[in-house]
């Protein structure tokens, strides 16, 4: 092949290379985004008791406890409201740190000490998210689970009501099955 | 491979990678925007575009592709021979084959992760000879070719990664009877001209396929192995097919796919009595195999909604980038397909 046709095609292929360039949310993927939604649609059908007005936070806290399993599609939460109350997204490094959350979402890489963290926010009025197998029966409140190919959730509502969260029958309607 | 189809394929690769890019940020916001009973409608992994081998329980497809497969000219291992060099050695040569397939292929989610397919090949083949006299003459046959009954077995890894186990069997309802007039009277038609295999086929695959908004990519490796002679005591060869290849949405209702794959495929194994294999090298059993490294590009068009909705259609052309074949044989020139595939 001629140096001339080998210089045309090097610049063809260099041309695709460097043309492409992925964004953060390209690489995330659809599961991802749906799942992250579907946290942020829970907390319209959750009532949490009013905190005294010193300890009002100032946002609608989203915490992640262990890796983040959404990936940026949690962060986009942070575009929207609830209520009159920004959202705010924050990774926490500890049980301990949850109590300042409305939101707890805790990831499959926590799954070996579930006992530990469920018994840690007993009573506690944070609504907990997982994907983990078996998260409501463990005491957990929602577990979040992809069936034929779309995303359900089931409910502990027992768990939620030892929070003082209450959770409106209509989501209840919803979830493919509620420990009650 | 020519300077114009490395022209070619490097352009597709440049349009995939140079494809929109808002899309995807457009949908974050879509579904932060949906009601939770229509987020419940939403498809994790997406019924479009982007072919996952994935049926959910219950759903069927059909498809229907026509795949048409020049050859011309011939080849020993690398490197392309005359006409009047294979006539050198053989009183009869072939020059060109035409196959021609129409393909019907019927799937159903027997459950989430096992998709049960059968698949129906009809067969026209057309072969273009030349003698040592210089006469020339034309076979033909045409029929129905081997059935397969497959499955595939969908296993999901982490995240936007899954294997898909692949296992069947095709059965000989092919012919291996076909016969055409030539010059020295009614035929039995060679090796390649033949319907079928005449013998149960194992089939056996495993493919990694990756999936995120925009992207699919994977790669997989598939075996077809002959089991046993059939009923003229030979068996075609064993083949093998490994691939790589990624795919990219280009809008929500077109994808671009590039694969590169190798096929290769064995020698007859025990030889048809009904031949002559010094007559023409294609009654040749010692002269059927070969490899083939081929680049692949195809085009689809997804229908999300209205009267057509879960309807795909798609065009592809397969271009030889290498060949080395036991010889003398008739090399691919190209092969392009022509889909439709509907899931309902």
């Amino acid at each position: 092949m001629r140096i001339s046709k080998v210089l045309v095609l090097a610049v063809l292929f260099a041309l695709g290379f460097a043309g492409g360039s992925s964004t953060a949310g390209e690489n995330e993927t659809r599961l991802q985004q749906i799942k992250a939604a579907y946290v942020y649609k829970f907390a319209g059908y959750v009532d949490w008791p009013a905190p005294p007005r010193e300890e009002r936070a100032a946002a609608f806290t989203v915490g992640v406890l262990g890796d983040n399993p959404f990936g940026s599609a949690l962060f986009a939460l942070e575009s929207r409201t609830y209520g009159d109350e920004p959202v705010a997204v924050r990774q926490i490094a500890s049980v301990a740190e949850a109590s300042s959350c409305h939101v707890l979402l805790i990831s499959d890489s926590e799954s070996g000490r579930l006992e530990e963290i469920v018994a840690a926010l007993h009573g506690q009025s944070v609504l907990t998210v997982s994907e983990i197998d078996g998260f409501v029966e463990a005491g957990g409140m929602i577990q979040l689970m992809v069936h034929k190919n779309k995303v359900r959730f089931s409910i502990n509502l027992i768990a939620a009501r030892q929070a003082k969260l209450n959770i409106h029958a209509s989501l209840l309607a919803l979830a493919r099955h509620v420990i009650q | 491979m020519s300077y114009r189809r490395a022209v070619f394929l490097c352009a597709c690769l440049g349009l995939m990678l140079t494809g929109p890019q808002a899309h995807a940020q457009d949908d974050e916001n879509d579904f932060l925007d949906m009601s939770l009973q229509s987020l419940m409608e939403v498809e994790g992994m997406p019924i479009d575009v982007l072919t996952t081998h994935i049926h959910p329980k219950g759903e069927w497809m059909i498809r229907y592709q026509f795949m048409t497969m020049p050859m011309e000219g011939n080849r020993v291992g690398a490197d392309s021979v005359s006409t009047e060099n294979v006539l050198q050695g053989y009183k009869v040569s072939p020059t060109r084959m035409t196959m021609q397939m129409h393909m019907v292929d019927v799937m159903y989610g027997w459950t989430d992760d096992l998709t049960l397919m059968v698949m129906m090949p009809f067969v026209q083949s057309s072969m273009d000879h030349v003698t040592r006299g210089g006469s020339s003459f034309t076979t033909d046959a045409s029929g129905l070719g081997d059935v397969s009954l497959m499955a595939h077995y969908n296993m999901a890894l982490h995240g936007p990664h899954r294997v898909v186990f692949l296992g069947g069997l095709s059965m000989p309802t092919g012919s291996i009877d076909a016969v055409d007039d030539t010059p020295a009277g009614e035929q039995s038609l060679p090796y390649p001209m033949q319907l079928g295999s005449g013998t149960f086929d194992l089939k056996q695959g495993i493919s990694y396929i990756g999936q995120t908004r925009n992207w699919a990519w994977g790669a997989d490796a598939k075996g077809t192995f002959r089991l046993g002679e059939n009923s003229q005591q030979y068996s075609l060869g064993n083949r093998f097919h490994s691939s790589v290849w990624a795919t990219r949405r280009l809008y929500s209702w077109s994808a671009l796919s590039l694969q590169l794959a190798s096929e290769r495929w064995g020698d007859v194994a025990g030889a048809d009595p009904r031949l002559n294999p010094a007559m023409v090298p294609t009654a040749d059993p010692d002269l059927r195999g070969g490899w083939r490294l081929d680049t692949r590009v195809e085009l689809s068009f997804f229908i999300p909604s209205g009267s057509f909705q879960n309807q795909r259609f798609f065009i592809d052309a397969v271009l030889p980038a290498y060949q080395n074949l036991h010889g003398p044989q008739l090399e691919s020139s190209h092969v392009v397909h022509l889909g439709w595939e509907w899931r309902f």
